[in-house]
């Protein structure tokens, strides 16, 4: 069994007075195995973020289901779903999302926190996180004292510190400097290497060059799919951007 | 571009902001009406016929010129209030192309349409209110009440002058902030980048310092010559501790919970800690603005309430009956003389009193009434005396009362009650019969903070000699006197009784240096002065509260603003929509609620100090006032719950849309 399945997923938005019919995603069926690392790519409007907010439990979809660890997200009840992703989930949002009230550590304990962890658990579970990600030094600092780099990698600190099955990164290069999103796209490989499944919405070829797998979305369906198998990074780079000259071309479709 | 464009973007701009607008414009009909009231008020001709008309014009011009400064300041800060909300989209506009010239033809015109709603609704319901309020007036001082319906030309130019000129700064204000800024900090101007507060320990101590100072001052003055001075520097010090208490208290006490792991590190106390941290830091000096502003009306309404309800007893204290008179020195013929003029003019009086009687202070420590300043140390309260012969205390109680030499009655007059023996004078005296209230209404003309006693006395050689010692211990300049009273009820008319007054004293000896008290003046004079007062508490009151509550919502709202984001993050993070409600309203009624509370305690510090106040005032009825304060404060929470529910439900239907 997969770690999580996405069968026939529907999205339609509708105005407020049902006047205008949007539809997000028309049928996405996808999986990801435990340990995997996926890229998912696609212009915008092509409904990454869409299909993001619902793997994230943030959004509920039109049709079709969505299973982790062959537990449906739909079926759970609304006054447990933030507690089900903050244990299960993990997320690294572009733009960081952390909170200037809180120092470092006190954001990345946030979601334990909310669980109900007491402190030295947390700081327990902290310490080999926050060494593996090089932000030891920076964890009694605030938000607005530090890098972009810094910030990413705290919130990646965060995503991690709850164990969760499932990471889910939206865009997570899109604010930082090149240099920066190197070595965060090395952290993600890192991470991963150790066992951690990553789901990456992004539309950087860069970024999706380092992921293990890559899904194209088109029209709110999966329109494309690359393993990146014993290709290098740069030999991924190239082959994703052939796939997104030939999707923009308008191109065949490989299945 | 057109001028046309300009009224017409102005007109969708306030349309479009009407979540902070239409408050302020609300806030601005309100100023003028209230301001127009006032001034028409004092301007009113039929106000001079009053009772104490003088005085209430006094106190109503002194009202006129509170609101109009009030008023000024009050807008200026909502508008620059309304300002900084806007900047983004001033920024916004900016950078699409208009200038800030074009950005100042806009605001002129937003400026012009408020002020002219302001002018033309203000003018309006001032003008229908007036006259309720004269009538309220007229009722109070029980005035009769002329017809008509009278508008005040010159009030209505005034109000608008007034007005014209306070919109014109406003609006220069608002220029100088479009051009102070560049376009790309308009954008970003609501988000500034926000620095973790630091903690100002010397300044919470301070605050500590002076609030313990203030409060100890407030409980613990007795003295009626230092209250008045002590008071204000109480108040200041209770000033100073609340905004550094707020300031840098509030902090020091929320870094301290947060050093505490075992609280800290709870989902609730987390975010609602380190949310009410942030929050001080923007809010502590608007917050405490807004509990010295309520201490300050509560305090008001409640006192003036008090001195207006208590006037009638302060009248009966100071004039027992309806013509008093009071001469110096023992003058036993003084009750026939009075009834000789009487009977002459052929006016019938009615509950005649006589008495003869010692009005002086002493120093009561323990059971001894003492007379000489330098044994009155420490521990001593200070109390007014009033000594009356048993002849002429039975005279007027048609009683029998004996006493033996040393023996006296004593009747405490709202003060505490000494033991069974007393000192007076160098000499111990039994205490035979102990009344609770005063049975006779003696004539008590000022009144001592700590209250007093009515002593009667067994005879006439120990009235005079209580008298010399209390004249050799205090000197010439401030003993008491011996006194005679005489006081009657007469049924004469007003005009009948002042032209008596002045008969009797040609009529009297020139050494009796008579003073001579006629009740409807002495309730001219304090119903003026206490109705006039309570009036203008009511008024300048509701101006203030007006402007608390429009600060807190303000607050709330661009707070709000500001705490959508957070609210957000804390949603993905994994807070589900019932546990973020919960944090919400806990954040909104702390900020709510600790300027209220704050302010009850003020009120219960200074409550001892201002009955004492009140009794000076010869308002001495303690339970009358902790009516009225509480009365008054229940009236204020209630409003405050209401706009506090209001609040709320924008608020959170801007942070978690």
């Amino acid at each position: 069994m997969s770690m999580l399945e996405v069968h026939h997923l529907k999205k339609i938005y509708t105005t407020r007075f049902g006047g205008n019919r949007v539809q997000a995603l028309s049928d996405v069926n996808f999986s990801v195995e435990q340990g995997e690392y996926v890229a998912i790519m696609g212009e915008s409007g092509s409904g990454k973020t869409t299909l993001l907010n619902i793997l994230a439990a943030l959004d509920k979809p039109t049709g079709g289901e969505v299973l982790l660890n062959g537990k449906s997200l739909t079926a759970i009840r609304e006054k447990e779903i933030s507690a089900f992703r903050r244990e299960h989930l993990g997320f690294v949002f572009q733009d960081f999302n952390l909170l200037d009230t809180f120092s470092i550590q006190d954001n990345i304990f946030l979601p334990l926190v909310l669980s109900g962890k007491n402190y030295k658990e947390m700081r327990g579970r902290l310490l080999p996180i926050a060494k593996q990600l090089g932000i030891e030094e920076i964890l009694s600092k605030y938000p607005y004292e530090v890098s972009g780099g810094q910030k990413q990698r705290a919130a990646v600190a965060r995503a991690l510190i709850t164990k969760p099955e499932l990471i889910l990164a939206d865009e997570p290069t899109g604010a930082l400097d090149s240099r920066s999103s190197d070595s965060l796209l090395r952290l993600f490989g890192e991470i991963n290497q150790s066992g951690q499944t990553i789901l990456m919405v992004t539309h950087s070829t860069k970024a999706a060059s380092s992921a293990r797998r890559v899904l194209f979305i088109k029209d709110g369906e999966v329109f494309h799919q690359l393993y990146r198998a014993d290709n290098t990074e740069d030999q991924m780079y190239q082959k994703i951007s052939d796939t997104l000259t030939m999707i923009a071309t308008g191109g065949v479709h490989h299945g | 571009m057109g001028k046309g464009f300009f009224w017409k973007l102005a007109a969708i701009n306030i349309q479009k902001n009407r979540k902070t607008y239409f408050p302020y414009i609300f806030t601005c009909i309100l100023t003028v009406a209230m301001y127009y009231m006032i001034l028409s008020l004092a301007e009113n001709p039929g106000i001079y016929d009053l009772l104490g008309g003088n005085i209430i014009v006094t106190i109503l011009n002194l009202g006129c010129s509170i609101t109009a400064l009030f008023a000024v300041i009050f807008l200026f800060y909502t508008n620059s209030f309304l300002v900084k909300q806007r900047k983004k989209e001033m920024g916004l506009y900016n950078v699409l192309g208009m200038e800030k010239r074009h950005l100042g033809y806009v605001f002129a015109c937003e400026t012009l349409y408020v002020l002219a709603v302001s002018l033309i609704l203000g003018l309006g319901i001032g003008i229908l209110m007036d006259k309720l309020l004269f009538l309220i007036l007229l009722k109070m001082f029980n005035g009769t009440v002329p017809m008509g319906f009278q508008i005040q030309p010159q009030v209505l130019y005034s109000t608008s002058l007034l007005f014209s000129g306070v919109f014109l700064a406003i609006y220069l204000g608002s220029l100088r902030q479009i051009h102070l800024t560049k376009p790309i900090e308009l954008l970003y101007g609501g988000a500034m980048g926000e620095r973790e507060p630091r903690t100002k320990w010397l300044s919470a101590l301070l605050g500590a310092i002076c609030l313990a100072g203030g409060y100890g001052i407030a409980l613990t003055t007795t003295n009626p010559m230092d209250a008045i001075i002590l008071f204000f520097i109480a108040v200041i010090l209770v000033i100073i501790g609340t905004y550094c208490l707020f300031d840098a208290g509030s902090i020091a006490i929320l870094k301290l919970l947060r050093r505490n792991r075992r609280f800290y590190y709870k989902a609730g106390h987390f975010i609602a800690v380190s949310g009410m941290m942030h929050r001080m830091r923007q809010n502590a000096i608007g917050l405490a603005n807004i509990c010295i502003l309520s201490t300050m009306v509560l305090v008001m309404i409640s006192s003036t309430m008090c001195m207006y309800l208590g006037s009638q007893e302060a009248i009966q204290r100071s004039c027992p009956q309806t013509f008093v008179v009071r001469a110096e020195g023992i003058r036993e013929d003084l009750p026939r003389r009075m009834e000789a003029i009487l009977e002459e003019k052929q006016i019938e009086g009615e509950n005649a009193l006589w008495y003869r009687y010692l009005d002086y202070t002493a120093y009561r420590k323990g059971n001894r009434l003492i007379t000489d300043p330098a044994q009155a140390e420490a521990g001593s309260v200070v109390c007014g005396v009033i000594a009356v012969l048993l002849k002429d205390y039975n005279r007027c109680l048609a009683a029998q009362y004996t006493l033996e030499a040393n023996e006296v009655i004593l009747i405490p007059d709202y003060a505490r009650y000494p033991g069974d023996r007393l000192w007076i004078a160098g000499q111990e005296y039994e205490i035979r019969y102990q009344e609770e209230k005063m049975s006779v209404d003696f004539v008590v003309r000022e009144q001592s903070i700590s209250g007093g006693y009515i002593l009667i006395v067994p005879d006439m050689e120990t009235l005079l000699r209580i008298d010399n010692v209390q004249r050799q211990e205090y000197g010439e300049e401030y003993s008491g006197q011996l006194e005679t009273y005489y006081g009657v009820d007469l049924s004469l008319e007003e005009e009948a009784q002042v032209s008596l007054r002045e008969e009797i004293r040609k009529a009297l000896p020139e050494e009796y240096e008579v003073g001579i008290d006629l009740r409807f003046e002495e309730e001219n004079r304090v119903m003026g002065m206490y109705g006039g007062l309570f009036f203008i508490g009511v008024f300048l009151g509701s101006l203030f509260i007006m402007a608390t509550i429009l600060i807190i919502y303000y607050k709330q709202i661009s707070e709000g603003y500001e705490d959508r984001q957070r609210f957000e993050i804390l949603r993905k993070v994994g807070m589900d929509r019932k546990e973020i409600r919960r944090t919400i309203h806990s954040q909104v009624l702390g900020v709510f609620f600790l300027p209220l509370l704050t302010s009850g305690i003020h009120i219960a510090f200074a409550f001892p100090f201002i009955t004492r106040i009140l009794w000076a005032l010869s308002v001495p009825d303690r339970g009358l006032f902790a009516i009225c304060t509480g009365g008054c404060f229940l009236v204020f929470a209630l409003f405050y719950v209401l706009i506090y529910r209001e609040t709320a439900k924008t608020y959170y239907r801007i942070v978690a849309p």
